[in-house]
C-alpha cells in the first residue's frame, strides 16, 4: 500500500463523517464518487435510462437517511450495491416492461466509448431476457468484477446459488448468440 | 422416426385443448440421489407440494408478466420437484442413475420426447396420461457436467411451460442481428 | 468470440446523467415523502409492538408466513425456469429433425 493510500482512506472516512453530520457538500462528494456505479447497475438491469436514474436517485436518498449506519468506505460500497440490487428487483416486479429501442441503447453504449457498440447493445438486450437473479449476478460479476462469494454477500444468496445463476445465465447467453461453450 | 416423434408431441399438445379433470392427479416420484448430491459442486433442490405452491401463488406479482404466467401454470398442480446437480468435471456422475427414476414409471407414463446427443445434452420427457389428460410430467436432462430432474404433479400445459422463458415482451434477437417480436425464436 | 471479454465491455460502467448529484441534493431540501413497502410497515409495526411488550402470536406467525411465502415464490420461479429451459431444448431438437 502506498503512503498516499492511508491519507486517501482518511479523506473518505472524513467525508462520510461530515455527510453523516449533515454536510450536504460532503454528501454531494459521496454521490459523485459512486453515482456511476449505482446508475450502471440499475441501467444494465433495466435498460431504461429514466427508470435507472429514478432508482439511482432513490438509492442515494435512502443512503442519506442511513448514513449513521455506514461504518467505512468499503461498507458504503457494499451497502450501495446491495440496496441498488434490491431496488432493481422491486422495480422488475412492478412489471413495467417495454420494448427497448435501438436509439436508447445506442445513447448509453456510445457514452462508454464502446469499441463494439453493436455487440454490446445485443448483449445488453439479451441480458433483459434473463431472470432477474441471473441478470444481477452477471452484472455484479462483469460490471463490478466481484467474485461469486462477494456477489453472494451483496445479494444475500448462498455461494452455490450465485454460481448456479452465473452458469445458467452465461449458458443462455451463449445459446442465444450461437457461441460454443 | 423424427416425424413420428414430432407428430406424437403435436398430438399430445393438441390433447391439452380437451378439458382436464382436475381430480385425476399424477404421482410424485422419488428424486433422491444422495450420491450425486455428495459429489456435486452445486445443487438446486426445490420441493413444493400443493400447499407450498398455493402459498407461493399468493406472493406472485400480478404486474410481472413472468409471474402472471407462473400463476397460470401452477393452477391445479399438486407439486413441483426439481433436483439439479452440477459437477466440476465430466464423468463425475453415473448417467445410469436416471434408470432409478424410469423404473418408477407405471403404465400410464408415456415417453413423449427423447433427445440424444453424443456431446451435448440428452433430454427425456415423459408424461403421465389419464385418457386424454396429462396428469404429470417428468424431465430428465443429462449434460456432461450437469444432471437435472424435474417432476411436476398435476395438469401441465406443455406449450405454456416451454414458452415461459420467452414471456418478457421484448424483441428476441436472432443471430443474424434481425429483430422479431414474438414468444419464441426457433432460429437454430 | 470471447463472451467473458465481451460481457466485461458490454457491462462497463456508464456515466450517470449530467447533473445527477445536483438533482439528488435538491431533493434533500424538499419534504421527504416516504414510500415504504407494505412489508416494511408490517415489520416496523411488529418491532414497535414488541417494544411495547405486546407482540401477539398472530403477528409473529404473520411475519414468518410472509418470509416463507417469499421463499416459496423464489423457489417456484427457479423451478419453472429450469423446467422451461429443458422443454425448449427438446422442442428445438424435435423441430430440427
Amino acid at each position: 500500500m502506498s503512503a498516499a493510500a492511508p491519507l486517501l482512506l482518511l479523506n473518505h472516512d472524513a467525508s462520510l463523517h461530515r455527510a453523516a453530520a449533515g454536510d450536504h457538500e460532503a454528501f454531494g462528494d459521496l454521490i459523485r464518487e459512486h453515482q456511476d456505479m449505482v446508475f450502471s447497475i440499475a441501467w444494465h438491469f433495466l435498460h431504461d435510462r429514466d427508470r435507472a436514474e429514478e432508482i439511482a436517485q432513490e438509492v442515494f436518498l435512502q443512503l442519506y437517511r442511513a448514513l449513521g449506519e455506514i461504518e467505512s468506505p468499503a461498507h458504503l460500497i457494499f451497502w450501495l450495491r446491495r440496496v441498488t440490487a434490491n431496488r432493481c428487483i422491486d422495480e422488475s416486479r412492478r412489471g413495467r416492461w417495454r420494448i427497448v429501442t435501438l436509439d436508447e441503447a445506442n445513447d448509453v453504449a456510445r457514452d462508454a466509448g464502446d469499441t463494439d457498440p453493436l455487440l454490446s447493445r445485443k448483449l445488453g438486450q439479451m441480458l433483459q431476457r434473463l431472470p432477474a437473479p441471473q441478470r444481477l449476478a452477471i452484472t455484479m460479476r462483469y460490471q463490478e468484477g466481484l467474485e461469486p462469494s462477494e456477489i453472494g454477500a451483496v445479494l444475500d444468496m448462498p455461494l452455490n446459488t450465485v454460481k448456479s445463476h452465473l452458469r445458467r445465465g452465461l449458458a443462455a447467453l451463449r445459446e442465444w448468440l450461437g457461441v460454443k461453450p | 422416426m423424427n416425424r413420428i416423434l414430432t407428430n406424437l408431441l403435436l398430438t399430445l399438445i393438441a390433447a391439452l385443448a380437451l378439458p382436464i379433470t382436475a381430480s385425476a392427479q399424477g404421482t410424485r416420484l422419488n428424486l433422491d440421489f444422495p450420491d450425486m448430491a455428495a459429489k456435486a459442486s452445486e445443487t438446486v433442490d426445490v420441493t413444493l407440494d400443493g400447499a407450498m405452491l398455493r402459498l407461493a401463488g399468493r406472493f406472485l406479482s400480478s404486474n410481472d408478466p413472468d409471474e402472471r404466467a407462473a400463476r397460470e401454470m401452477i393452477n391445479g398442480l399438486a407439486g413441483i420437484y426439481v433436483r439439479s446437480y452440477e459437477f466440476d468435471h465430466e464423468g463425475e456422475y453415473d448417467k445410469s442413475q436416471a434408470e432409478r427414476i424410469r423404473q418408477q414409471l407405471g403404465p400410464t407414463w408415456k415417453k413423449i420426447v427423447k433427445v440424444a446427443s453424443r456431446t451435448r445434452e440428452d433430454v427425456d420427457i415423459y408424461a403421465d396420461t389419464r385418457g386424454d389428460a396429462i396428469t404429470g410430467l417428468l424431465i430428465i436432462s443429462a449434460e456432461p457436467k450437469e444432471f437435472t430432474v424435474v417432476n411436476i404433479v398435476g395438469p401441465v400445459d406443455l406449450e405454456k411451460l416451454a414458452a415461459l422463458e420467452g414471456q418478457f415482451g421484448i424483441p428476441h434477437i436472432h443471430r443474424d442481428g434481425k429483430h422479431k417480436h414474438g414468444k419464441d425464436d426457433r432460429n437454430d | 468470440m470471447n463472451l467473458d471479454d465481451d460481457l466485461t465491455r458490454a457491462l462497463a460502467r456508464k456515466s450517470a446523467p449530467d447533473g445527477f448529484a445536483d438533482r439528488v441534493l435538491s431533493r434533500l431540501d424538499t419534504p421527504k415523502t416516504h414510500r415504504t413497502s407494505l412489508f416494511t410497515r408490517i415489520a416496523a409495526a411488529i418491532v414497535l409492538t414488541a417494544a411495547l411488550g405486546g407482540l401477539t402470536a398472530h403477528q409473529i406467525i404473520e411475519h414468518r408466513r410472509n418470509e416463507e411465502g417469499e421463499r416459496a415464490r423464489r423457489e417456484l420461479m427457479t423451478a419453472l425456469h429450469i423446467a422451461s429451459a429443458k422443454m425448449r431444448v427438446a422442442q428445438r431438437a424435435v423441430a430440427h429433425d
